[in-house]
């Protein structure tokens, strides 16, 4: 009976605790139905967890920049402005680059967030962090406005390197070169126009179109 | 002491109706008064306490209660509190339905403090305690005070006086209440590996499981909690043990809903074969293996496009991808294996990891001794120079700097600076090997350690998951591996050399990279 009671106390402490955290109910449990639970909390949270978790590199991509249509307008704006002061002044530099990996991969085609791309091209010219700018060539193709995204890494695979970063043309081509079919004629596209100027990222290139794809 | 007879049954009144007011409903504890004394009191003349006191001892004051109720599977754990006796040895022993001697031991030491625990209880009923003196025989049943599940025991041993203190006992009841608990093949607190089987096991009377489920949190802390719903019957549950959390049986306990919960923490598979090291087993550096067609240029002056010089590439590639199979979604360079059975039903988890970090380096063959790209200056001394050395007029870069102008020393300086560039460096891992295998062992890019904590429900996010972070790895490797950042000086001073010039096709001497920072 004590027991019974204990439990009983147990769920509605629990309860409160789900409520005063701002947690959707776990609705799957009811359904008994294998599941999970995507927590949605504030801003302040989300960059706080993110930022305590890139420090180990395993920070993963706030499920609030991934899909930002499931979350107040100005929670995803926060969580934004945070991933971009954490890619330009946290230490270590690891950090910055977990923050660059999110910001490059934030909204999709379907949910764009407005202003970001701009965001993470500003983050990429003006990062003193190689790995950031790497980052931002690794994965802006996987966030919003994907046709954009790949105009970015053909001028950066044709463009002089940026300062101190001279990696960046080949950088480009290189993550090209693994988008399979479609990277594959983008870059038979930039050879054959002769615009790759960058002997490393033309001699690679040069090297790729002569294999068969993989 | 001597305590009246009146004050005595006083005594004994109210403690019995505390203990009846305090025990109520279900409670263990029954008083029953005093039960037939083991023993009896011999009449000797001379107090008892003659012996040294261990612990806090005085007189206890007597309820008339001499026996402690309990229930079937109930556990007594007994420990001697102090004395005031003089026996060599003094032995506490246990009557009722659990039986046996309990402590024995000197009063003048090594008696107090001696602790038991014994049963459970095979059925119902009652248990009291004695203290036998090795001279004056065995006293009555104790003197108990105290309520469910503590109480205190004054005994007297067979000296015969009442003050119920030469040994003072405490008895703690525990009663088998449900239990659920989850382990793996190892008793707590062995920790519990991934992969090992856990199993949980509900324990208690007139228990019945009428479900279980599982809820714990995901491997990234970004992501979802999980929530594993199980069977509706059935004891234990037990499978894989994927992730930590908390299992959660409902129970029925003779009719009454009810529910018990437990963890289990799940730790990180360790060794070899789940942390990547340099060795042939996950890293390997070909110095001069990397193929000639990744780089082909002839090192002339005017060729813009064809001027790299070496290279460090991953093998049997010319890109910089660090990692094979490079972590996409064809290929894949671990297996999964999911939880078919137990709390971890359908979480998938890494189960193999085969990526490589093998690299290879290379310099350009139109550098190298022996190559077939020769050139014929026009240049009339330049001609001379390589009659007078015993060779052709037409050279190849080698022979011209090591023999026509007897810069062999300079050549073999830049051949090692290109080796050092493009592989451990000069010092401080200043060559691109070396930068690649520094950042490769930091604990973030471990990627046999980080992918083998990657589970989710399902095999496609799992294989996701796993890709991700693969990527992840690898990207970040990768910019790593290319930057020039700390990738400098490997060749100092860094020298000049002849160069050809194929308009108008003579042998400039010139330095081999303009600039600050050489190779």
């Amino acid at each position: 009976m004590n027991r019974s009671i204990k439990a009983r106390f147990d769920n509605v402490v629990a309860q409160i605790g789900f409520v005063a955290l701002g947690l959707i109910a776990p609705l799957a449990c009811a359904a008994q139905v294998a599941s999970t639970t995507i927590v949605r909390t504030g801003a302040r949270d989300v960059l706080t967890r993110f930022e305590k978790n890139a420090r180990t590199g395993r920070s993963g991509v706030p499920d609030v920049v991934r899909h930002p249509e499931s979350y107040p307008r100005t929670t995803v704006d926060s969580v934004i402005a945070g991933l971009e002061m954490l890619a330009v002044s946290a230490e270590p530099e690891l950090v910055r680059s977990e923050a660059a990996v999110a910001l490059a991969s934030a909204g999709s085609d379907d949910h764009p967030i407005p202003g970001v791309f701009e965001k993470k091209v500003q983050l990429y010219q003006r990062s003193n962090s190689n790995l950031v700018r790497g980052m931002i060539i690794a994965y802006i193709d996987s966030g919003q406005e994907r046709t954009r995204a790949i105009d970015f890494l053909k001028a950066t695979a044709t463009s002089p390197a940026p300062p101190r970063f001279d990696a960046a043309p080949f950088l480009a081509a290189q993550h090209l070169s693994f988008m399979g079919a479609e990277g594959r004629a983008i870059l038979t596209e930039l050879y054959a126009s002769g615009r790759l100027k960058d002997p490393h990222t033309f001699g690679f290139v040069k090297w790729f179109l002569s294999v068969p794809p993989q | 002491m001597k305590i009246s007879q009146s004050k005595v049954s006083a005594t004994v009144l109210a403690s019995t109706l505390i203990l009846l007011a305090a025990c109520g409903k279900d409670v263990l504890t029954v008083p029953t008064g005093s039960s037939k004394p083991p023993g009896s009191a011999p009449a000797h003349a001379f107090i008892d306490s003659t012996g040294k006191v261990s612990g806090a001892t005085g007189a206890v004051t007597a309820t008339g209660v001499t026996t402690i109720a309990l229930k079937a599977g109930d556990k007594v754990t007994v420990t001697v509190i102090s004395n005031e006796c003089s026996g060599n040895p003094e032995t506490v022993k246990m009557y009722g339905i659990i039986s046996g001697v309990i402590a024995s031991g000197s009063c003048a030491g090594g008696l107090v403090g001696q602790r038991v625990t014994i049963g459970p209880a095979s059925t119902d009923g009652t248990v009291y305690f004695t203290a036998t003196h090795q001279v004056f025989g065995e006293g009555p049943a104790g003197n108990v005070t105290g309520a469910d599940p503590n109480y205190n025991v004054g005994l007297n041993d067979g000296y015969g006086d009442t003050d119920f203190n030469d040994v003072i006992i405490t008895v703690q009841v525990t009663p088998d209440v449900p239990k659920l608990t989850c382990q793996g093949p190892a008793a707590p607190p062995a920790p519990l590996v991934r992969g090992q089987q856990v199993t949980c096991t509900v324990t208690g009377p007139g228990v019945v499981v009428t479900g279980w489920s599982f809820a714990g949190p995901a491997y990234n802390p970004d992501s979802a909690a999980h929530f594993i719903p199980g069977p509706p019957s059935g004891n234990p549950w037990s499978g894989p043990a994927v992730a930590s959390g908390t299992v959660t049986a409902r129970i029925s306990v003779n009719g009454t809903p009810d529910s018990l919960k437990a963890d289990f923490t799940v730790e990180n598979r360790t060794g070899p074969a789940w942390h990547w090291q340099k060795d042939s087993l996950y890293w390997t550096f070909g110095e001069l293996q990397a193929g000639q067609r990744c780089f082909t240029g002839l090192f002339v002056t005017g060729d813009t496009l064809n001027t790299v010089v070496g290279w460090n590439v991953r093998k049997g590639f010319c890109d910089g991808g660090v990692i094979t199979p490079y972590p996409n979604v064809i290929a894949k360079g671990y297996t999964l294996q999911s939880a078919t059975s137990g709390p971890n039903t359908g979480l998938y988890y890494v189960n193999t990891v085969t990526y490589r970090m093998d690299t290879q380096s290379n310099f350009l063959a139109a550098i190298k001794s022996g190559n077939n790209t020769r050139w014929k200056s026009v240049d009339p001394a330049q001609q001379a120079a390589c009659t007078s050395a015993g060779l052709s007029a037409s050279v190849n870069f080698f022979d011209f700097n090591s023999k026509c102008q007897n810069l062999a020393a300079v050549v073999a300086a830049f051949h090692a600076g290109l080796l050092l560039h493009e592989g451990y460096g000069r010092q401080n891992n200043s060559g691109h090997q070396g930068q690649l295998e520094q950042a490769a062992a930091l604990p973030e890019n471990d990627l046999y350690q980080v992918l083998e904590a990657v589970f989710r429900l399902g095999k496609s996010k799992t294989d996701t998951a796993a890709m991700l972070e693969a990527r992840k790895i690898t990207e970040r490797l990768s910019v790593i591996y290319q930057d020039h950042t700390n990738v400098y000086d490997n060749w100092v001073p860094c020298g000049d050399i002849w160069k050809w010039y194929p308009s108008p096709k003579v042998w400039n001497y010139n330095p081999i990279i303009p600039g600050a920072r050489c190779l």
